[in-house]
């Protein structure tokens, strides 16, 4: 008979050492570095009548404004990374805008059950008011993921975005 | 190198289609995230090395390689507190108000768009020969009468201006956001005012700050305009002003100056009567083909009163027409007198000393008919050198005539 809490503690072991033993290794160091940025988007109208956008630090924001979030991905480890997946939630108060999400070498796959599960856009159902299932749209979906198609190679680095509006 | 190029490329094409996708952005709710609240945001990475599940990596924002939860840092950044209020006129007509008439009613609706609750400042400013679009277009020409300590009323909530249910008020106290509330400006109209007059009043809302306190109002807002701050404390949140430039055309109100107005206006219908008289002298005692005023002739007076045929003309009730002819009668020494004659209307008969004749708007019916001028039951009098007809009532376009005919003594 398996005893699944002794499994459990001693999995819990192993992956506390696997922790402790990465600690050692590499000063706590993992292959990727992280950085997140938030960029309020800012249209700017010329003389001429043409719009552009910038993105600038968030500081005044208000609802009805749009954030730019980046998130950049750079393997600062010695070998090649796989199997590269990020996952950011959209804040609670944002709705993402649709069509900003970047895709370049990714599969982009979305969640409407605050991160549980994940689907492509378009195979994602959530309640209807009359309780009746309807595909989700944007502002049904609470995290946003991207699979990279491709390893990312040693100082190599990729950038993933999306944009969302404060409600 | 190349890889990271074709990264930079992607990005600009991100930043171009920001421009498209503002079109389809969701629209935000009305409500809005509350003035203060801090929006936090992490991602997170999982990855393989040498297909080796590694612990996932928390972001922060200046970059974060150490595994495990709590060691990455959220970008973060506080809510402003957006300022936007909407003044509008409700029913897109003036209020239609009769001559000498109390409490004439001008309803708006004030609708706090922002993002937090404030007080607002409200004024009612009397129009200065500005023109409004209500259907058509009124130009001012009058100020209604505000015979009210402030003339503004807050609605209890069944849409209907009462002056004992509502509340007269200068200021909106503390009001949420998304709560579209119709507001009330009460005025007079004076009793002199002619039909077609137009009092055009502006309701101006200035957002202020939420005093706290419904005993008075907040301090004046300014939008920051200074040193930006990514996390402000609570309370303290960066102001930002979003209201549109108000319908008014009266007023100082402007494109995000934390204020909002809309126009509306009094429209007076009343009667317009007009009253003209003529005097042709139609015989003289010699029989000349072109009779001179001397001493018996006879001179056929003609008053004729008009009620007006314009927009919004009523109907004029109670009409009292007077002649009083005893100034001419008592006139300067030897100089001509005048007194009615019983007996100068052709074929005369017992009776016909007054004609009168009513034209209907349309002019399909004239209502011939005469009265005596005894003061008796009918409504017409020649008594001590004086013309008197009452009793007449006129619809819009109608006029009546009135001809008696004197005898120069």
């Amino acid at each position: 008979m398996i005893d699944f809490k002794n499994v459990l503690k001693s999995w819990m072991l192993v992956s506390a050492c696997v922790l402790a033993a990465g600690v050692a290794i590499a000063e706590g160091e993992g292959s990727i570095e992280l950085k997140a940025t938030a960029q309020k988007v800012v249209v700017v109208i010329e003389e001429d009548g043409t719009e552009r956008t910038e993105l600038v630090a968030p500081e005044i924001v208000v609802p009805g404004d749009m954030i730019a979030y980046t998130i950049d991905a750079k393997n600062v480890g010695a070998k090649d990374v796989e199997r590269v997946v990020i996952t950011d939630p959209i804040p609670e108060q944002m709705l993402l805008v649709p069509g900003t999400e970047s895709s370049e070498g990714a599969t982009v796959l979305y969640s409407v059950d605050g991160g549980e599960n994940f689907g492509r856009e378009g195979e994602l159902t959530v309640l209807g008011a009359n309780g009746v299932p309807r595909p989700a749209i944007s502002t049904d979906f609470t995290h946003i993921r991207w699979v990279f198609e491709t390893p990312l190679a040693p100082t190599a680095e990729r950038s993933v975005r999306f944009v969302a509006l404060v409600e | 190198m190349q890889r990271n190029l074709q990264f930079k490329q992607v990005g600009v094409a991100l930043l171009a289609g920001f421009l498209l996708s503002l079109i389809a952005a969701p629209s935000a709710l009305a409500a809005g995230t509350l003035a203060g609240q801090p929006i936090l945001n992490s991602a997170t990475v999982t990855y393989t090395v040498d297909t080796v599940l590694q612990d996932g990596i928390e972001s922060s924002v200046g970059g974060n390689s150490t595994p495990g939860a709590g060691q990455g840092t959220p970008t973060r950044f506080t809510v402003d507190r957006k300022i936007d209020v909407q003044v509008s006129e409700v029913g897109t007509a003036v209020t239609t108000s009769r001559p000498n008439s109390n409490d004439q009613v001008l309803t708006f609706l004030v609708e706090n768009q922002g993002n937090d609750a404030q007080d607002f400042v409200l004024t009612a400013v009397d129009g200065s020969g500005n023109t409004i679009t209500l259907g058509t277009a009124f130009t001012d020409d009058f100020d209604a009468t505000l015979s009210q300590t402030i003339g503004i009323w807050l609605d209890d909530g069944d849409n209907a201006f009462d002056d004992t249910l509502d509340t007269e008020i200068s200021y909106l106290d503390a009001f949420p956001v998304d709560t579209p509330t119709r507001v009330y400006v009460v005025r007079d109209i004076p009793a002199t005012q002619a039909n077609g007059s137009v009092s055009i009043i502006t309701l101006n809302a200035q957002a202020v700050e939420n005093s706290g306190t419904s005993a008075a109002p907040g301090v004046a807002l300014t939008e920051d305009t200074s040193t930006n701050v990514l996390e402000d404390a609570v309370g303290s949140e960066q102001i930002v002003f979003a209201d549109d430039d108000g319908t008014a055309t009266q007023g100082t109100d402007a494109l995000r100056d934390g204020q909002h107005s809309a126009s509306d206006a009094y429209f007076v219908e009343s009667a317009q009567l007009s009253i003209g008289k003529s005097a042709t002298v139609i015989r003289d005692p010699f029989g000349n083909a072109n009779p001179k005023s001397i001493p018996g002739s006879i001179v056929e007076y003609e008053i004729t009163v008009t009620n007006g045929s314009g927009a919004g003309v009523q109907t004029a009730t109670g009409i009292t027409i007077a002649d009083d002819l005893s100034s001419e009668m008592s006139g300067a020494a030897g100089g001509p007198r005048l007194a009615i004659t019983l007996a100068e209307y052709g074929t005369q008969l017992a009776g016909e000393d007054i004609e009168v004749e009513t034209n209907e708007a349309d002019g399909s019916t004239v209502v011939t008919s005469t009265v005596t001028a005894a003061a008796d039951s009918d409504d017409g009098e020649f008594v001590s050198d004086a013309l008197n007809f009452d009793n007449v009532s006129l619809d819009a376009g109608e006029f009546l005539t009135v001809r008696f005919r004197v005898e120069i003594q």
